[in-house]
């Protein structure tokens, strides 16, 4: 009986120390959407450009497109973690999430429909220090597809 | 009686601009579901296209008022009874000449345009948290826009619905009832018996 007692607390202090090693779930969350907003914002530029909305500017398309490649580099998909699946009852901060159950059910396709988007910023990355115009706005237009691809099937609309 | 009299008679159903409207309506759903679905610089298109269908829209609701006799909504929005009463020549078999909408038709068509609008209308403040924002998505906050967008997904589901039935009734017509509702939608005429009355339903 005492021995069980003793597994059982073992077991529950190392529990704790691995939970500890672990990021919250909460701020797991507001770390993949965190990176998924400034993601956007450096995108936003370069499509508009792509699509005409907003003026060519060489160079604000070139330094957006290099930041979205940084920022796209912290991997936003390391963050989908146990327990992020759902908003954290009581926290501020992981109000909500739009995660749709198939990350986790489906994590091959969810990485490799995140990785489409790897290879898409990378050739835009590309394209931007080819200083191609055309070449430019194609590789805008496939990393908006590749966002798509991914949203399509493990956001919720 | 003369071998020569013809059985039916070539009568003005849809006019130019109705013809024109319907088909471009069309050709314009159609390119908004293409570039809807593949995205990316298609957007930009996608919202084009959303904008000539709310021109389109408009148009239809005055042609709705001044158009040609078979185009107006007070010639083909009948109440329930005329509504029944095709159902039951459908029912019956029995041939049922319209000139324009028939009775259960017309409020097919009001069903349609409605739901056409309210597409084109969700997708005046929808977002898609890529890089497209509709015209009107800074006049309202962005949890507004994010409901308004899921509507905009919904609703593409009514709208396959409903363009899936409006072809399944016009295959109707033609298989069952030996009626072709597409050629009149391209040249404007109906063949309508000798005796039918020219009133434009």
């Amino acid at each position: 009986m005492k021995n069980k007692i003793i597994i059982a607390a073992t077991l529950a202090i190392a529990a704790a120390a691995t939970a500890h090693a672990q990021m919250k779930p909460e701020d797991a969350i507001r770390a993949r959407q965190s990176i998924m907003r400034v993601v956007g914002l450096n995108f936003g530029p370069v499509a508009g450009m792509a699509q005409d909305k907003i003026p060519f500017n060489k160079d604000a398309f070139v330094a957006n497109a290099t930041r979205l490649e940084s920022v796209w580099a912290m991997d936003a998909s390391r963050f989908f973690g146990a327990g992020t699946d759902k908003p954290v009852a009581g926290s501020k901060i992981a109000g909500f999430t739009d995660a749709l159950p198939a990350v986790w059910s489906d994590a091959a396709k969810f990485k490799a429909a995140f990785d489409e988007n790897t290879s898409a910023i990378a050739k835009l990355a590309a394209a931007a220090r080819s200083g191609d115009e055309a070449a430019m706005k194609a590789a805008a237009g496939n990393v908006g597809k590749a966002c798509k691809g991914c949203h399509d099937d493990f956001r919720a609309k | 009686m003369a071998r020569s009299a013809p059985l039916t008679q070539a009568v003005p159903a849809w006019d130019l601009f109705l013809r024109l409207f319907h088909w471009t309506l069309a050709a314009l759903m159609v390119a908004s579901v293409t570039t809807g679905l593949l995205g990316g610089n298609l957007m930009k298109w996608h919202m084009w296209s959303g904008y000539a269908i709310l021109g389109l829209l408009a148009f239809r609701l005055v042609w709705g008022f001044v158009g040609g006799p078979t185009a107006r909504f007070a010639a083909f929005l009948r109440g329930p009874g005329a509504v029944w009463a095709h159902v039951q020549d459908l029912l019956a078999r029995r041939p049922a000449f319209h000139l324009g909408h028939n009775p259960l038709g017309g409020w097919m068509v009001v069903l349609m345009l409605l739901a056409v609008l309210f597409q084109a209308a969700t997708g005046l403040f929808a977002n898609d948290d890529i890089a497209t924002e509709g015209p009107l998505y800074p006049y309202v906050s962005k949890a507004l826009s994010d409901r308004l967008t899921s509507l905009h997904h919904l609703n593409v589901k009514l709208l396959y619905g409903l363009v899936g039935l409006h072809v399944a009734a016009i295959a109707f017509y033609y298989f069952a009832r030996g009626e072709n509702l597409v050629a009149p939608m391209i040249h404007g005429s109906k063949e309508l018996p000798p005796s039918h009355p020219k009133d434009p339903t």
